[in-house]
């Protein structure tokens, strides 16, 4: 069954059958809560018939020519705004959009500073003197220097908030919440389990948070944990408070002498023991309330209304803003007085947190706006001056997040010259810093990633095991993708114009799709060991087509059957249809014939040869059941084992060349290449099933072996110690530096999957889990680089 | 809806408006759970596309055409909230209860339902919305364009790219799993 020309048909069959229009309980009425606390925003044609109405409609034509005058004063003003170019925001935003992070200095333009293909970035903050910017993408915290814009990973993890001093971060992580010292590069953890609401005192002394459901204070100097109250606080619902878009997952706000917090109380903290299941977003009432560091006099400054929420203490201590109900922007005094809206007609939804001047005259926020004027509502950044509520686009397009600082006079950093667009941005340069956070195991401290191609997109699976995240997404038609050794180009087979599916694709890191021209009706696509080859594959049943092409669509020629490559990609032994070998170079089309099979005669068909990784030798199995050697430069052959009645079925090199781990009917064997006698690796008793999918470690100090009956057998060499990995499928791949094991759980319980990464001995067992759909390709997984 | 109640909740009446609301939040739901495939999101977009509209309700022009200007505010919400998903958490959306499975014709025709189950959730967002505005609303194109705000030939492109891409994903699926690993065991 396959796309079929009748889709159409069909997909309006499966939409009719699986639309639910069931409404979640309580939706309608949460919106009607919140709508009814708010009016419609006016719009200009509603004023202006209302002022029709008002003056009659002899005065249309006055009304009319009134309009025109007052658009061409509002436009002579504009221009003259423009020219004076000055900067409506002092000091430095940082924005992201679409994974790219964007810099502007003093009003200025913005200044594409961070764009890696297939990384998602996310601007968090600043540091106190605008020297470092701190931003994530999604699993690592980086820090760019905006002078440079260097860019230094720092940890794993999410959602950096810098203390005051800018010596340490606190920042999540799955294990909940740590403090990285900048100097020092100790991580220590705190009694803080949830990411991304938590701030630093403004003195450096404390950091506030939650622990479960309670508000505490954490001294950063002892570690003592002070709990200010068992508080309400939405909970699990899917997203998480570390997920920096949940609208409520907004950090406590310092008073600026440290000495009271501000914070959000939710409703469903009275309401119910543990929050679960009933706190949503906007459908519980929220109060600000005020407490002292020391968890005394707690009192509420905004009652409960739905909505409510992001409170953000002024400079000056004066005001606390806060988005009210209908998401507009409030003031209150922190004792809860003068509680007064600051919503103008064109702040229509505020988004994302708010910014302080260091004056305390203004605040910088997000509004996206709505989708009616031939826009789909793109997010806005508002400079809005406290004095009377008016407001004034300090950018547009800002994207999903941004970060603004206000530093000293003078010290605002020079940035690069804009670019001419995203493309001809600088290429950041991604230094990695050893982490040792030490919340996972021994397994997952260094910057790696398992890619897998699922047929459409690379996802990446870091090991710091926060998340998966996609690189890159799949040209139409993609099918059968397959991942470069390196993890970062994709493969594929895509169709020609006609939609004919059977051209090769290639997909680079950025995300460009390149057609492979001249070849067609192609099957499949495998990468040489080296990525610089692939190999295509037309195996329709009347004619059985290989051939070989560059990774950058060159060199297309036909090879005269499947290939076996050396670990370098230099050499190629290819197996004809005839049962003749042919030996060579991937770059010469013209293979050397070196015969047919040296050997005792194949039972049924010619085997398969396996060429050792230094392309001096191949490995076969016998028509006799034995594994034999063949050398390529003498053309002398040596048998390796005498068995006779075990049929080898698959034999594989030492990465040295010099041994190979040989697998027949009676177990796994450990062979020398010079013929020594074998040592049995692993007996096959009566019952047991076929070990397969053997694989060294690239530094060939251990060997993988997949157990059919259940898990992986981890072989240390020489000692021949064996740790069983019970819960890892197959194939269990090696990453390149020897150090870790990864294998897929074959039978992980609920949606997703598991991956299975285990230190080189056994040891550090850690589980990665993405709730991803595993797609065919996702079983086959490869370590990024 | 009545234009009449249409008109009113234009006009500030909040009971109208929640007479527009309650009409039109299944439709909405159901659109927003084929686009999105998560059933949380899909929730918090209909509820805000719903308080968008309250707020924005002054500037539906033509009160016929508030579905169209409901499905544009729930397009955009839906494009939010597919677009901050930065950590995966996918709960999936099963199929209905009570399918009957009795005979052939059936059987063939759930498991092509399940083909396209899975070649949707392979999709982006983006192009689950285009093909729901095409063959779920069964929008002519330029109403589908409006919907999804972008024009007329971009939405004839992107649909051809929605629809390739589901083939593509559906014809994966189909091919046996490991096919050239097993060349060489």
């Amino acid at each position: 069954m396959n796309g079929g020309p009748d889709l159409g048909v069909d997909l309006r069959d499966y939409f009719r059958r699986v639309a639910d229009p069931t409404p979640d309980e309580g939706r309608l009425a949460a919106v009607l809560a919140e709508t009814a606390a708010v009016r419609p925003i006016p719009s200009w044609r509603a004023r202006a018939a209302a002022l029709a109405h008002l003056v009659g409609p002899g005065w249309k034509p006055a009304l009319l020519l009134l309009a025109v005058l007052t658009l061409l004063a509002a436009a002579l003003i504009a221009g003259a705004l423009l020219l004076q170019a000055r900067p409506w925001i002092p000091g430095l935003l940082a924005y992201s959009t679409n994974g790219k992070v964007y810099l502007a200095s003093d009003g200025g333009p913005g200044v594409l500073a961070a764009a890696e293909p297939g990384v998602d970035f996310h601007v968090d903050g600043w540091s106190p003197d605008g020297s470092t910017l701190l931003m994530d993408d999604g699993f690592g915290i980086y820090a760019l220097d905006p002078r440079t814009l260097a860019i230094r990973r720092l940890v794993a993890g999410l959602d950096p908030v810098v203390s005051a001093d800018g010596t340490r971060i606190a920042f999540s992580d799955a294990a909940g919440v740590a403090i990285l010292d900048l100097t020092s590069g100790q991580v220590r953890r705190t009694d803080l389990d949830t990411g991304g609401v938590f701030a630093w005192s403004p003195d450096g002394h404390w950091l506030a948070g939650w622990a479960g459901t309670r508000l505490v204070v954490i001294d950063v100097a002892t570690g003592t944990t002070t709990i200010l109250g068992a508080v309400g606080r939405p909970s699990e619902r899917g997203a998480t408070p570390s997920d920096p878009v949940y609208e409520d997952a907004v950090p406590p706000s310092w008073s600026p002498d440290s000495d009271r917090i501000a914070y959000v109380r939710y409703a469903c903290g009275d309401a119910c023991a543990d929050c679960s299941g009933g706190c949503g977003r906007v459908a519980v009432p929220a109060a600000i309330e005020v407490v002292d560091v020391d968890g005394g006099n707690a009192r509420e400054v905004v009652p409960a209304h739905l909505g409510v929420g992001r409170p953000t203490w002024s400079p000056d201590g004066a005001w606390i803003a806060y988005a009210g109900t209908g998401r507009l922007l409030h003031l209150v005094r922190p004792d809860g007085s003068d509680d007064r809206t600051l919503e103008k007609d064109r702040i229509l939804e505020l988004f994302g947190r708010l910014w302080w001047s260091p004056d305390s005259t203004s605040i910088v926020m997000g509004n996206a706006g709505l989708p009616d004027a031939g826009s789909m509502g793109d997010t806005t950044l508002w400079r809005v001056f406290i004095s009377d509520g008016h407001g004034e686009v300090a950018a547009s397009d800002t994207g999903e997040s941004w970060a603004y600082q206000v530093v000293r006079a003078g010290s605002v950093p020079a940035l690069p010259a804009p670019s001419a667009g995203p493309s001809d941005g600088p290429s950041p340069v991604i230094t990695e810093v050893p982490a040792g956070q030490g919340n996972v195991s021994d397994a997952a401290r260094d910057w790696h990633a398992l890619a897998y191609a699922d047929d459409c997109t690379t996802h990446l699976l870091p090991l710091d095991g926060s998340a998966s995240f996609d690189r890159g997404s799949c040209p139409p038609g993609w099918s059968s993708a397959q991942p470069a050794p390196d993890g970062r180009e994709l493969a594929g087979i895509v169709g020609d114009a006609r939609g004919v599916p059977g051209q090769v694709a290639i997909r680079d890191a950025g995300g460009r799709v390149t057609v492979v021209p001249g070849l067609a009706k192609v099957d499949s696509v495998t990468w040489s060991p080296d990525g610089r080859w692939l190999e295509a594959w037309d195996r329709s049943p009347t004619s059985e087509v290989y051939s070989l092409v560059r990774a950058d669509g060159s060199g297309l020629h036909g090879i005269p059957g499947p290939a076996s490559w050396s670990a370098d990609g230099s050499v190629i032994l290819v197996s004809g249809p005839s049962g003749r070998w042919f030996v060579g170079s991937p770059e010469d089309p013209a293979l050397a014939d070196i015969g047919t099979f040296p050997g005792p005669p194949p039972p049924n068909t010619p085997p398969t040869p396996w060429l050792s990784p230094d392309g001096r030798s191949v490995a076969y199995a016998g028509g006799d059941g034995n594994a034999w050697v063949l050398d390529l430069a003498t053309g002398g052959r040596r048998q390796l084992t005498a068995f006779g009645f075990g049929a080898v079925r698959s034999i594989v090199w030492a990465p040295d060349s010099s041994s190979m781990l040989v697998i027949d009917t009676t177990g796994a064997w450990l062979v020398d290449a010079s013929g020594t006698r074998p040592a049995s690796l692993l007996a096959r008793d009566a019952t047991a099933e076929w070990p397969n999918d053997p694989s060294w470690s690239p530094d060939g100090a251990h060997i993988a072996i997949g157990l059919n009956s259940g898990g992986v057998l981890l072989v240390s060499l020489p000692t021949m110690d064996a740790v069983r990995i019970g819960d890892a499928g197959l194939p269990a791949v090696w990453s390149a530096d020897s150090r870790y094991l990864a294998a897929v759980q074959p039978s992980a319980p609920g949606p997703g999957f598991s991956v299975v990464v285990v230190n080189a001995n056994g040891s550090g067992r850690h589980l990665l889990r993405t709730d991803e759909t595993p797609g065919t390709n996702s079983l086959y997984p490869t370590w990024a680089r | 809806v009545d234009r009449g109640i249409v008109e009113r909740a234009r006009d500030g009446d909040h009971a109208a408006f929640a007479v527009v609301a309650e009409a039109s939040i299944g439709h909405l739901t159901a659109v927003a759970r084929l686009i999105l495939r998560d059933e949380e999101r899909a929730q918090d977009a209909v509820q805000d596309a719903l308080i968008a509209a309250w707020k924005g309700i002054r500037s539906l022009r033509d009160p016929d055409r508030l579905d169209a200007w409901l499905h544009r505010l729930l397009v955009r919400a839906c494009y939010a909230h597919a677009g901050r998903g930065r950590i995966h958490h996918v709960t999936e959306i099963a199929f209905p209860d009570g399918l009957d499975l009795g005979g052939p014709d059936e059987h063939r025709t759930v498991e092509r339902r399940d083909e396209l189950e899975r070649g949707m959730r392979r999709l982006s967002a983006g192009q689950r919305a285009v093909l729901v505005a095409t063959y779920y609303l069964d929008l002519p194109a330029p109403e589908a364009a409006d919907m999804l705000g972008i024009p007329v030939g971009t939405l004839k492109s992107r649909l051809n790219r929605a629809l390739q891409g589901l083939r593509g994903a559906i014809e994966a699926d189909s091919r046996p799993a490991s096919d050239t690993r097993e060349r060489y065991a």
